[in-house]
């Protein structure tokens, strides 16, 4: 069974591999300091959003793999 | 049947020398050789000589030997001075078989190793032919002299030489030579006391051959257990190799990526409040940041407008004693941070400068200067040079020299010094490092330097802020370190407390927090260092042989992907190879190896080489054992990572004739060459496109497309630039490279060797052209025809700056 994201078959922990595991733990744990800096109503999609295209912010790669994929599932779901 | 090869060698010493007594010295390398004979001898010699190798009396001449005869002052017999080349000897398997665990070895002369299943080379001739030649002179010397540098490893070169072709018997009879450096004095008083009373420091060659056992052991095993699980499981074979340092190294760098990889930046709020003070004047917030933009806001919108007043002028003065002189770590530091010389280069340029008599002996950690050393004398020679004259003049002036110096200390050596030597063709990296040594060495001689630090704060409507600058009150030491002592001074407003000042200004701005840098080799070392593994001499060389194995990349180290495989299945099913304890426990099993022997201990309290060989199989075992109960798990996850990376390799981009298959880069096994065809030929010959290719250099996919043909475009590297190739062999783009370069020569000097291939029906071979490319440099005219086929490699990581 390989990652969800990149396909590779590295230790695997939930469908993603331990890397892109490790990225979203860490996207997780932040989102709260994202929204003391910009207030409460900031959204997740929004804080996604700029992980990814906010070139100056040195988001990880697998923070922005992972920022991708759960952008991409959420349209999905839509 | 197999007949026995009679070997023989013919070693052509001219005339009677070595019919009337005599000594040998054996020194480390033929530059090492030179100098000592030159230095130490009253008389020299230089002998050229001839070796020829008979085998069932076929003859080879191998390359000629200089060896050195020298008269020395007050005695009789002469001493022959014969260079070895590093290690004349190496470890090997004792046995056959390629398998794991591998518990058996011996010392073999490294040119048969080096030879096995490979052709010979000249280096490989000149090994036996040293030996051969230490051999013959061996025989009949009334002493042995090792000359070798003195550290671990130089005691291990002579003293396996002496060992293999004598015995252990005459090891224990030889003399030694300590020096720190090659200057006359030295030289003379370390070769009087080798021959009263000095024999190799058997501490230090026990700890030297305990690191080599074992570094063997750990190597050749962890490695063969990597290779054989990939090979047991898919059938696939590569080159792949971990060790007792390699292992943790590699770990440091993998931890470090993946913080970077998964680093969430966290953002902050930076308010810029500037004072209309002489013009504007910046200030501070005292409270630094503000995590909530809200609040950002409000104190902007409260101190906007407003006046701020001088509550109070501090001021403190600080002082800032020289640095202590350089020992190899500091100085691989500093050679990075102001030279960007990387540890390696900077070795090779401190060994330079040793052999070239200009400074001491650089593998040291010491930061103390040899009892005895005379500075005044050292000084007074480097006054000569121009460059240093005027720093010189100032430290002569002093009526006592009271260098300082570190804390740091080394049994072997002291810190690294320049001795008053005139270096020769001082040039490049040795120029650079050469003038760091002597500042370094010219500012420990200097008095503390001195700086005011003023600080002024100000308050805003309850807000409080600040400013400060710096003054330099003495110079000191920095006057002394000419460019690498320079600190800027910054001046701060004539103010009064009570004083106001409109603001200026007021805004705030997000800021982001920023991930770790990526190690560099500077840093990386440092960390090696910090984490107490490897030594000074090997962490250079570490380094270097992660990158040789393709494991590295990159001035910003990264780790590659078949490194980072290596990392992670250890990491997962054999840990203890990447412990940085466990590399560190094993060379506290050298330090009491060491004292054992230089403090005569008891039986009962002494730790053998026995003991640290029979405790590091141990831990090598179970590991061993982890792998190979998980060889299944190791191998196939070695194996599919392997697949993915070389088909991202070789796959250039979907086959444009097809558009089913993918373009590839194939190797024709039978005429070794390399072209790109479609995966669909291999389907019934579907699709017989194919396309030739340069066969030197290395080809790198990038996602770039020829905007003339739509033709893929890859980048090929020959030499140390890049250049782009169309892969439509009459594409106009390359044509137009061509022309484009024909104009540059004339403008440029320098020039770029390249290949364009031509088209071939069978893209059995390619024709090389040669042609210069343009530097970046060049006209607009000339960087707008190669734009059209400039692409940049893809790269799967995203890089960023190192903070």
């Amino acid at each position: 069974m390989s990652c969800e994201i990149d396909g590779c078959h590295k230790e695997k922990i939930s469908k993603f591999c331990s890397r892109h595991e490790l990225a979203k733990e860490n996207i997780e744990k932040e989102f709260s300091k994202w929204q003391i800096a910009f207030g409460s109503s900031y959204t997740m999609v929004e804080y996604l959003t700029e992980l990814i295209e906010n070139e100056d912010l040195n988001s990880g790669m697998w923070v922005k793999d992972i920022a991708e994929y759960i952008l991409e599932t959420k349209n999905d779901e839509n | 049947m197999q007949t026995e090869l009679v070997k023989k060698y013919k070693i052509g010493f001219p005339g009677d020398y070595l019919k009337s007594p005599y000594m040998l010295g054996i020194a480390e390398k033929p530059t090492a050789a030179k100098r000592i004979a030159s230095t130490l001898g009253v008389k020299s010699e230089k002998i050229t000589v001839p070796v020829i190798r008979l085998i069932n009396n076929k003859k080879t001449e191998l390359p000629s030997i200089d060896i050195y005869r020298i008269e020395v002052e007050n005695q009789s017999m002469a001493i022959f001075i014969i260079p070895a080349l590093g290690h004349l000897f190496t470890l090997v398997q004792d046995g056959l078989g390629w398998q794991y665990p591998v518990y058996d070895f011996k010392w073999e002369a490294n040119h048969l190793t080096r030879r096995r299943n490979k052709e010979e080379t000249k280096f490989d001739q000149r090994i036996e032919a040293t030996i051969e030649v230490l051999r013959k002179v061996i025989k009949k010397s009334k002493k042995n002299i090792v000359m070798t540098d003195y550290d671990e490893e130089g005691e291990v070169i002579g003293g396996i030489i002496i060992s293999q072709l004598v015995g252990d018997k005459e090891l224990s009879k030889a003399c030694r030579m300590k020096f720190s450096s090659f200057s006359k004095k030295e030289l003379q008083s370390s070769f009087s006391e080798a021959l009263s009373n000095g024999g190799i420091n058997k501490g230090m060659y026990q700890r030297g051959l305990m690191r080599h056992y074992l570094d063997w052991l750990w190597g050749i095993n962890l490695s063969r257990a990597l290779m054989l699980s990939l090979k047991n499981t898919s059938g696939q074979y590569s080159t792949l190799s971990t060790g007792r340092v390699q292992g943790p190294t590699l770990s440091f760098i993998s931890l470090r990526q993946k913080e970077i990889e998964s680093f969430v930046p966290i953002p902050f709020f930076k308010l810029f409040v500037s004072l209309d003070i002489d013009g504007i004047t910046p200030i501070e917030y005292d409270r630094g940041v503000i995590k909530s933009q809200k609040e950002a806001i409000k104190v902007v919108t409260k101190i906007k407008g407003e006046e701020a007043e001088v509550k109070e002028i501090k001021s403190r003065s600080r002082k800032d004693a020289p640095p202590p002189p350089f020992n190899l770590s500091s100085l691989q530091n500093d050679a990075y941070r102001y030279h960007r010389i990387n540890p390696s280069r900077t070795l090779q340029a401190a060994e330079n400068l040793y052999l070239d008599a200009a400074i001491s002996y650089p593998r040291t950690s010491s930061e103390r200067y040899p009892d005895g050393i005379n500075h005044q004398d050292i000084i007074s020679k480097l006054s000569k040079n121009p460059g240093f004259a005027k720093i010189t003049k100032k430290i002569l002036a002093k009526k006592k020299l009271n260098p300082i110096v570190g804390k740091k200390q080394d049994p072997a050596h002291p810190c690294i010094y320049p001795t008053g030597g005139k270096p020769r063709n001082l040039k490049g990296d040795n120029e650079k490092i050469y003038a760091l040594i002597v500042h370094r060495y010219l500012s420990t001689f200097g008095e503390d330097a001195e700086v005011q630090i003023n600080r002024i704060n100000f308050e805003i409507k309850q807000e409080k802020f600040h400013i400060t600058g710096r003054r330099t009150l003495k110079k000191g030491w920095r006057e002394l370190a000419g460019t690498y002592g320079q600190s800027e001074d910054k001046e701060l407003p004539n103010l009064e407390v009570d004083m106001k000042f409109k603001v200026d200004s007021a805004s705030q701005e997000t800021t982001y927090s920023r991930p770790p840098p990526y190690y560099n080799q500077s840093s990386l070392l440092k960390k090696m260092e910090e984490q107490g593994i490897g030594t000074k001499a090997t962490r250079s060389e570490i380094i270097k042989s992660l990158f040789d194995r393709k494991f590295l990349d990159g001035n910003q180290i990264e780790i590659t992907p078949v490194g980072d495989i290596i990392n992670e299945v250890l990491t997962k099913y054999s840990p203890q190879v990447l412990s940085v304890e466990l590399s560190r426990n094993l060379e506290k099993m050298g330090d009491l190896i060491e004292e054992t022997i230089n403090e005569e201990k008891s039986e009962e309290e002494a730790f053998t080489l026995s003991d640290a060989l029979v405790q590091g199989v141990s831990y090598l075992h179970n590991m061993l054992g982890d792998i190979q109960s998980n060889e299944s798990q190791v191998g196939s996850l070695i194996s599919t990572q392997l697949t993915i990376q070389r088909k991202n390799e070789t796959e250039i981009s979907k086959c444009i004739s097809c558009k089913d298959g993918m373009l590839k880069i194939i190797h024709n096994s039978a005429t070794g060459k390399r072209f790109v065809g479609c995966t669909e030929y291999f389907n019934n010959q579907n699709c017989t496109i194919t396309f030739p290719l340069p066969q030197r250099g290395k080809i790198i996919k990038t996602d770039g497309i020829c905007k003339i043909d739509s033709y893929p475009v890859i980048t090929i590297i020959t030499g140390r630039k890049p250049w782009s190739l169309c892969l439509h062999p009459t594409c106009p783009s390359n044509e137009m490279l061509k022309k484009s370069d024909k104009k540059s020569k004339t403008t440029e000097e320098s020039e770029v060797k390249t290949s364009v291939a031509k088209p071939t029906s069978e893209s059995k071979s390619s024709t090389k052209t040669t042609r210069s490319i343009p530097k970046k440099t060049t006209k607009k005219t000339t960087k707008k025809k190669t734009e059209k086929t400039t692409t940049k490699p893809t790269k799967k990581t995203t890089r960023r700056k190192s903070n």
